[in-house]
């Protein structure tokens, strides 16, 4: 399963670092990184896949603890939601 | 996929209140008929249950997936009054009661089809269904109703229109929140996921489900950006939103369908306000530049809202359907909560929107010494509109028993809370006395 989680908040060191580190602890494969910053606000959108038989809340909870722990808010939606609204 | 557009959808959903605001379950209940009211009321039990046992499971599991709230689980059944069979005791508080356990068993928030469609003429069955809505809804909690009293196609039965000018009455007294569980209907449609209108039309399959989609604020943020864009650039701005939301609806109605195993039937975008701040439809209207709803040009800005919205979600669904545009619930809506207690708004201008909306006098609270008559004429009216020009009107408005003009009544939750709106004092006794059918119009003969 294809997910994007995009990571929402003050810009500062080791953002990128904590969020990959705590995809890699539960085995998520990043496939593609887009990350921009708009006057000091950083927000990074990362298209992953979840490997089979992965609890999808579980690893959504992780991640968002992982967040929250450098001041950040992750959240981790399925891919198509975005295909689906922005592409014919 | 640009960072922007990711940055957009996600920005709809936590900031602009964009949710699914319904996944409704449509059951046929036909095949539950049986020798005596009980024993179809326990098949009707069984049967919702063993439909709609997964309904909650599996959109909380698209919810956590999708991360996109689906505020209510719902189902629609068959109407309830096809239901008598050979039992002549009518007893159909039996069935609303089987609808509500199997409602509370399953942890779906409403279900619809407590129904009478009499466009045409009343059976017996159906006249006791309307007379017992009063006591079926005092002795249940979550199920609603609905009664279609005219159609383009039949014209308007004038001796259902008085019933049920009564039976509103009777429904709100002592209990004036019971009456926002019926909605009268002219034209009425078969597959609406909307409550308090929504019942699974004869002609639709044994289950299905689909889905409603909402959204009045993302639309709202959207024209705030192109304050002072001519018309056309207007129109164009809510089509393109009411795709994307409309392609969200897709996605989640498919999504729930292939999980349930049954069919998928529908997605209605209707752009529905709720109380909370910026989930307000009177506020898109008030963006396009009037000072407050009800102003002149108020029902310009919605005709041309509801048609946009309608044009844009159509290309996104695979079958758009239900209702399908934009409602005016007064309570539901706090700018249009505000424009009535400051006076901007009434009943009249209320009763032009309709024409142009995709439904008619919602959630509107009258005075509780309103007579039974002239509620009956309120349903005529709305009916006529609704009857003339080939759409759906509705009724749902609320007499509150020992309150009068400048008064509140509390709803709660999404329902929120409405003050009590002046009424014509004229009176229309004498003319719903006469009882009857009004004839289909002329426009409706096309064979």
């Amino acid at each position: 399963m294809n997910v994007i989680v995009s990571v929402l908040g003050k810009d500062h060191p080791g953002i990128i670092a904590a969020i990959t580190t705590a995809l890699a602890k539960e085995n998520v494969n990043v496939l593609e990184v887009t990350q921009s910053i708009f006057k000091g606000n950083f927000t990074m959108m990362i298209s992953a896949a979840l490997p089979d038989g992965a609890d999808f809340a579980t690893i959504r909870d992780r991640l968002q603890t992982a967040g929250s722990a450098i001041g950040v808010e992750v959240q981790m939606q399925r891919e198509e939601l975005f295909s689906a609204m922005h592409s014919l | 996929m640009e960072l922007q557009q990711m940055q957009e959808t996600i920005a709809m959903i936590r900031e602009e209140n964009l949710d699914i605001r319904t996944i409704t379950m449509g059951i046929s209940l036909l095949d539950c008929v049986r020798d005596t009211m009980q024993n179809t009321a326990d098949a009707v039990y069984a049967k919702i249950v063993a439909r709609a046992k997964n309904l909650v499971p599996v959109a909380e599991q698209i919810e956590t997936e999708f991360g996109i709230p689906i505020v209510n689980k719902r189902v629609a059944v068959t109407p309830v009054a096809l239901l008598a069979g050979g039992d002549k005791t009518y007893d159909f508080v039996l069935i609303a009661k089987a609808m509500d356990k199997a409602a509370q068993d399953t942890g779906i928030d409403l279900i619809g089809g407590y129904t009478a469609l009499v466009q045409s003429g009343m059976t017996a069955a159906d006249e006791a269904l309307m007379r017992s809505m009063p006591a079926a809804f005092a002795a249940t909690e979550r199920v609603c109703g609905s009664v279609n009293v005219g159609s383009t196609k039949s014209g308007m039965n004038m001796d259902a229109v008085k019933l049920m000018g009564e039976v509103v009455k009777q429904i709100a007294d002592p209990t004036p929140q019971n009456a926002m569980k019926l909605v009268v209907f002219c034209n009425a449609v078969e597959d609406n996921p909307f409550m308090a209108g929504a019942f699974w039309g004869v002609s639709e399959g044994d289950c299905a489900v689909s889905t409603g989609v909402s959204g009045p604020g993302v639309v709202q943020r959207a024209l705030a950006a192109i304050p002072d864009a001519p018309f056309e650039e207007v129109c164009e701005t809510i089509k393109k939103t009411a795709f994307k939301v409309s392609r969200m609806g897709q996605l989640i109605g498919k999504t729930a369908a292939e999980r349930l195993g049954v069919p998928f039937n529908i997605v209605d975008l209707s752009l529905a306000p709720t109380p909370a701040v910026g989930d307000s439809v009177a506020q898109i209207l008030e963006t396009m530049g009037l000072s407050h709803v009800g102003s002149y040009g108020t029902t310009a800005a919605l005709a041309l809202l509801n048609d946009a919205v309608k044009k844009g979600g159509i290309m996104a669904a695979e079958r758009v359907g239900g209702l399908s545009g934009a409602f005016i619930p007064v309570s539901e809506d706090a700018n249009m909560i505000d424009a009535v207690a400051k006076g901007h708004i009434g009943l009249e201008k209320l009763e032009a929107m309709t024409a142009v909306c995709s439904v008619g006098l919602d959630m509107v609270a009258i005075p509780g010494a309103t007579p039974a008559t002239t509620i009956a004429g309120m349903i005529a009216d709305e009916a006529a509109l609704g009857m003339i020009n080939n759409k759906t009107t509705a009724v749902r408005v609320i007499p509150v028993p020992g309150k009068g003009v400048g008064d509140f009544v509390e709803f709660g939750g999404l329902f929120g809370r409405a003050p009590i709106m002046k009424v014509n004092d004229g009176d229309a006794s004498q003319f719903i006395a006469r009882g009857g059918h009004i004839p289909a119009p002329i426009h409706s003969f096309k064979n």
